[in-house]
């Protein structure tokens, strides 16, 4: 088949008729075979007429010729098979080739079988066989082509042809006599009516479509359709048998001669093709190095401007570029089995990557900002867009992922951002901070010459918006405006501040609508050029009119508090006592007037004038009261009034009294304290004194009372006795009864003596510390031996003995007192402490407590009970009746003691007797001895 | 002269012989039939209501004559001890003193006597004196 063919194959496989050129070759070819075809049956027909009568039988002529034949049809069909089943022939070609391919075998069959029945019959069954299957082609094309039916025809007629050989009763008769039969006959002309319709549907074919091998075939078909109907002209090997047989021969070869023609389109074909795979490779191979060296310019400028990176299906990146590595600051090796982890900058939520994993794993590409870090730390910011990859069989193989550097441009951003914020916020300060101030703005263009004043500062003025345009304001209206008295000073002002030479601060009066001057502070600065030459001048007014007046009003005050302090000054220096003021009760500093200082000992501020300093003078004891009159001061309770002692220079302890206001603050919450300070030490201490003689007259009350009590009894009980018996008597000698008159006399008369032993006695007392000698050096041993010599008498009586035991030789004292305390002591000893033969009696003297000298006298007798121990010191106390004491001696003992600072009293021996102490030590005045008792009981 | 078969019998504290020896005599001529014992000291007297030696023969007294002023024990004691005592305290106590101190008078009364007398002068109040306190107690008092 020729390249024209398949060309036109392509286009019918297209729906578009079109009609190709034929080459000249194919045509002559065609042309001989259409005039040799011609030229046969014409003299077949002629000469069909004339030789019947001829035979020429060759069995081996004839199966070489049917058997070569058969062969090119084979052939033939192999070919015609192999064109279509390489798309280069049309469906038709099918049954043309199994038609060639039965007949052919059939006509093997045909050639290898020797004269007879079944000779014809093979060759009969192939006509009319190969006839129908080339009728086929009447079919459309698709129908041909459906399940390769025609090739099943083939086969069937193969084997039905091969099956008669073996069972000859299923062919019918073809010979009789010599002669074909009928039936042979007819088979052949249906047979090669079969051909001839084929030829003319394959004529028509051709005219159509201008495919030659339609032509060249209709040709064949139509010599075996001539050869057919010729066997009815024929008898076994007659001229008109071997003429169609030769026919038969002439149409395989023009269908060798196809095949050979089709091998040679075919070579052809190949060859041309070669060629155009060549040329289109060299294209493919240039287009394909311009590609290369298009991609490695993109890849340089990529790696330049670009991060690319690739990742698996992990991300673990598996390639990078330079770009990257230069922004992320790692080497390639480091990078290259990481993930991207490794250059988060944490400035992502966890959501953030989520969301770009989920959305590539789904196999869409993301593209979006990220801040990365670079190793040595600093971020960066890319314009990433991240595309997954996908293998083959449609899976995503890795990611690829192309950013651009954009840290710059958002650096830029961010700044850009912040600058509008900042500007917006400034404007809307500066917006609200005009229209919330109470000043009034201004602004003067020195250069061009405008002005700009605030609605504000024209309201400072009392002028509404329109009535300030009238005034057509300017700086020489401002000026007109000033007080009489400001205007040189400020204009001269705002001269040195334009010029730059001072701050423009000043105050001044303007004239406002009302026609009243107010106070106004003006403020404001200067913009100058590159020369210092002043461009603006801009600022505030203030109204200054009420703080100017409350000014006055301050200085009007503060000088009446400064002449009232010097007042008060002049007050404090006056008084006696000192001053002081603690301002802030939370602070530890206070203020001492200079009396206050004086006070204390100290010149004006030697000390410290803070509470610490003043309680570091307290006295110790006086410290805790002080406070906490302090406390109860703050919390409203008493005033503070409160005697205490404080340290003066000399260290000596003296009283004072302090007094104090505590002001509280409106929380109620002690704020400041002051007060005064008296010196009351002299008043104290005569307030002492009065105390203590208080007290003496009080003790001496007590003992007139107890004196008075003791005299009422004691003297009037002898008195009672005296008058009862002397009536008694008066009665006895009016009566005449005179019986126990002398007794009842006698009665009288003792107790008049008692009576006068009583006088004695108190006199003797109270002349005790009141007649007194010069205190002197007294041997106490001489004393003792006088005492024990005065009462030899006893002793002898008593058969007493009297021992003297002194650990103390001397005392100071009255010699006249010391002998009254013997006396009475050993006397009472001697009296009733001897209540057995050769008692001991122990007078002596030792030292005692305080350094007093205890002087004792311990007997054997009874001892004293100790429920009378105290008693028996009392003034008329008696023990013992038959005593012929009165009960005064102890009483005088224990007077003498208190006289010289010490006491008596008794104790019991060990041994059982009585033990009498008195101690003594200087002697002292009458209030002295009160307050030694006094001292002695606290 | 007040004349009653009944007698008393009388207890008196007195230290000083001489009043004691007065208001014996006023007793017995006021009438002879009352027996009067004497002790000089609250102790003694103490014991001899107690009849504790050397008082354990004596009878028991039906009242009391206690001077205030007594060595020892001073009347004031023994009048506290002798209302303490419950076997005593039905015993009539009047106090006869030369005090006419307040403090005294008022202390007696607190520590329960029956009566406070002071000892007049003159033997003849004495008299009346005795003989008002023996018709008081003997004829018109009843006593539990």
């Amino acid at each position: 088949m020729s390249a024209a063919q398949q060309e036109h194959s392509t286009a019918a496989n297209q729906s578009l008729p079109a009609r190709t050129s034929v080459g000249r070759g194919s045509l002559v070819w065609i042309a001989a075979s259409v005039v040799a075809v011609t030229i046969a049956h014409a003299a077949g027909a002629l000469f069909g007429l004339d030789a019947g009568a001829a035979v020429w039988a060759h069995e081996p002529l004839h199966a070489l010729a049917e058997s070569t034949g058969a062969v090119i049809g084979l052939a033939v069909a192999v070919a015609v098979l192999l064109t279509h089943k390489l798309g280069f022939a049309p469906g038709r070609s099918i049954p043309l080739a199994y038609g060639l391919i039965t007949m052919s075998v059939l006509d093997l069959l045909h050639a290898a079988s020797h004269v007879g029945e079944q000779f014809v019959w093979l060759h009969t069954l192939a006509t009319i066989g190969g006839g129908a299957m080339f009728a086929i082609v009447l079919l459309p094309d698709r129908v041909v082509t459906r399940r390769n039916w025609p090739g099943f025809i083939c086969c069937a007629l193969v084997v039905f042809g091969v099956a008669t050989t073996f069972v000859p009763s299923w062919a019918p008769s073809m010979l009789s006599d010599g002669q074909f039969t009928s039936a042979a006959v007819a088979l052949n002309l249906c047979g090669g009516a079969l051909f001839l319709v084929a030829a003319m549907r394959l004529f028509m074919l051709y005219r159509t479509t201008g495919v030659e091998d339609d032509l060249l075939f209709a040709v064949h078909s139509a010599s075996f359709g001539g050869a057919a109907v010729m066997f009815r002209q024929s008898t076994l090997w007659n001229f008109e048998w071997w003429w169609w047989h030769g026919l038969r021969f002439a149409a395989y070869l023009l269908a060798a001669g196809f095949a050979i023609l089709t091998v040679r389109r075919m070579v052809g074909a190949l060859h041309r093709h070669r060629q155009d795979l060549q040329s289109a490779y060299d294209d493919a191979f240039q287009q394909a190095s311009e590609n290369h060296r298009m991609l490695e310019g993109l890849r340089n400028a990529l790696d330049e401007h670009a991060l690319f990176s690739m990742t698996n299906t992990q991300g673990k990146i598996t390639d990078v570029n330079e770009g990257f590595c230069k922004l992320s600051g790692y080497s390639r090796d480091e990078l290259i089995g990481q993930d991207h982890r490794v250059i988060n900058s944490g400035y992502h939520p966890r959501q953030f990557f989520a969301e770009i994993w989920r959305t590539i794993t789904s196999g869409q590409p993301w593209r979006g900002e990220i801040c990365n870090q670079a190793k040595d730390g600093t971020l960066y910011w890319v314009d990433s867009t991240i595309i997954p990859q996908f293998s083959a069989d449609g899976a995503i193989s890795g990611y690829t992922s192309l950013r651009f550097d954009i840290t710059s441009r958002k650096q830029m951003q961010g700044k850009l951002r912040k600058a509008q914020l900042e500007l917006a916020e400034q404007q809307d300060r500066f917006t609200r901070a005009i229209n919330g101030s109470t000043d009034g703005l201004w602004d003067r263009d020195l250069i061009i010459g405008t002005e700009w004043y605030s609605d504000q500062f024209k309201a400072l003025l009392g002028y509404s918006e329109d009535t300030f345009e009238q005034l057509e304001p300017s700086a020489e209206a401002w000026a007109c405006l000033l007080h009489p008295d400001d205007r040189e000073r400020v204009l001269r002002h705002a001269d040195d501040a334009i010029a730059g030479r001072c701050r423009y601060d000043i105050e001044y009066r303007l004239r406002t609508t009302y026609g009243t001057y107010r106070w106004f502070r003006a403020r404001g600065s200067r913009l100058a050029d590159d020369n210092g030459r002043a461009t603006r001048f801009s600022g505030s007014l203030t109204d200054i009119h009420e703080l100017k007046l409350i000014q006055a009003e301050l200085e009007s005050r503060n000088k009446s508090l400064v002449d009232a302090r010097e007042r008060l000054e002049l007050a404090i220096d006056g008084t006696n006592d000192g001053i002081w003021d603690w301002r802030d009760v939370q602070d530890d500093a206070e203020w001492w007037s200079p009396r206050f200082y004086s006070l204390l000992g100290y010149a004006d501020g030697e000390i410290p004038s803070t509470l610490s300093t003043f309680k570091s003078l307290l006295h110790p004891d006086d410290v805790q009261p002080t406070l906490d009159a302090v406390k109860v001061a703050f919390d409203g309770g008493a005033p503070f009034d409160v005697t205490y002692r404080l340290r003066t220079k000399t260290g000596e302890y003296r009283w004072f009294r302090g007094r104090a206001k505590v002001f509280h603050d409106e929380g109620g919450d002690p704020r400041r304290m002051a007060g005064s300070l008296c010196d009351v030490h002299d008043l104290r201490e005569a307030e002492a004194q009065l105390e203590v003689l208080n007290r003496d007259l009080l003790a001496k009350n007590e003992e007139l009372e107890r004196f008075v009590y003791s005299a009422s009894h004691d003297l009037k009980s002898p008195i009672v006795t005296i008058v009862g018996f002397a009536s008694l008597v008066k009665n006895e000698l009016g009566s005449g009864d005179i019986g126990e008159l002398v007794n009842h006399i006698n009665r009288i008369e003792r107790a008049a003596m008692r009576m006068r032993q009583h006088v004695d006695d108190l006199l003797e007392l109270s002349r005790v510390g009141r007649e007194r000698n010069d205190p002197k050096v007294v041997d106490l041993a001489v004393e003792f031996d006088a005492i024990i010599e005065n009462h030899e008498v006893e002793i002898a009586r008593q058969n007493a003995i009297v021992l003297c035991e002194l650990e103390t030789s001397e005392l100071v004292c009255d010699p006249a007192h010391i002998r009254q305390i013997l006396n009475n002591l050993v006397g009472n000893a001697l009296k009733y402490g001897c209540s057995n033969d050769s008692s001991r009696v122990v007078v002596g003297a030792r030292p005692s407590e305080r350094g007093l000298t205890e002087i004792f006298v311990d007997d054997e007798g009874p001892g004293v009970d100790e429920r009378h121990a105290t008693r028996i010191f009392d003034l008329f106390q008696k023990l013992d009746k038959s005593g012929t004491g009165t009960g005064v001696g102890l009483a005088i003992v224990a007077r003498i003691a208190q006289h010289y600072g010490g006491r008596a009293w008794v104790e019991s021996n060990i041994a059982g007797g009585a033990s009498f102490r008195v101690t003594l030590g200087c002697p002292m005045n009458e209030s002295d001895v009160i307050c030694a008792q006094d001292g002695a009981l606290r | 002269m007040i004349s009653t078969e009944k007698s008393m019998h009388f207890l008196l504290v007195e230290d000083d012989i001489d009043h004691a020896e007065l208001v014996m005599l006023a007793m017995r001529r006021n009438r002879d039939a009352n027996r009067i014992s004497h002790v000089e000291d609250g102790e003694a007297a103490l014991k001899f209501l107690r009849r504790l030696p050397p008082y354990e023969d004596c009878d028991s007294p039906d009242m009391v004559l206690l001077d205030l002023n007594l060595p020892r024990m001073n009347g004031k004691e023994v009048l506290t001890e002798i209302k303490q005592d419950p076997s005593l305290s039905s015993i009539p106590v009047i106090v006869l003193t030369t005090s006419e101190n307040e403090p005294d008078r008022i202390d007696a009364y607190a520590s329960g006597t029956n009566s406070y007398l002071v000892k007049p002068l003159d033997f003849g109040d004495f008299n009346d004196l005795v003989g008002q306190i023996d018709e008081y107690w003997t004829k018109w008092n009843r006593l539990p």
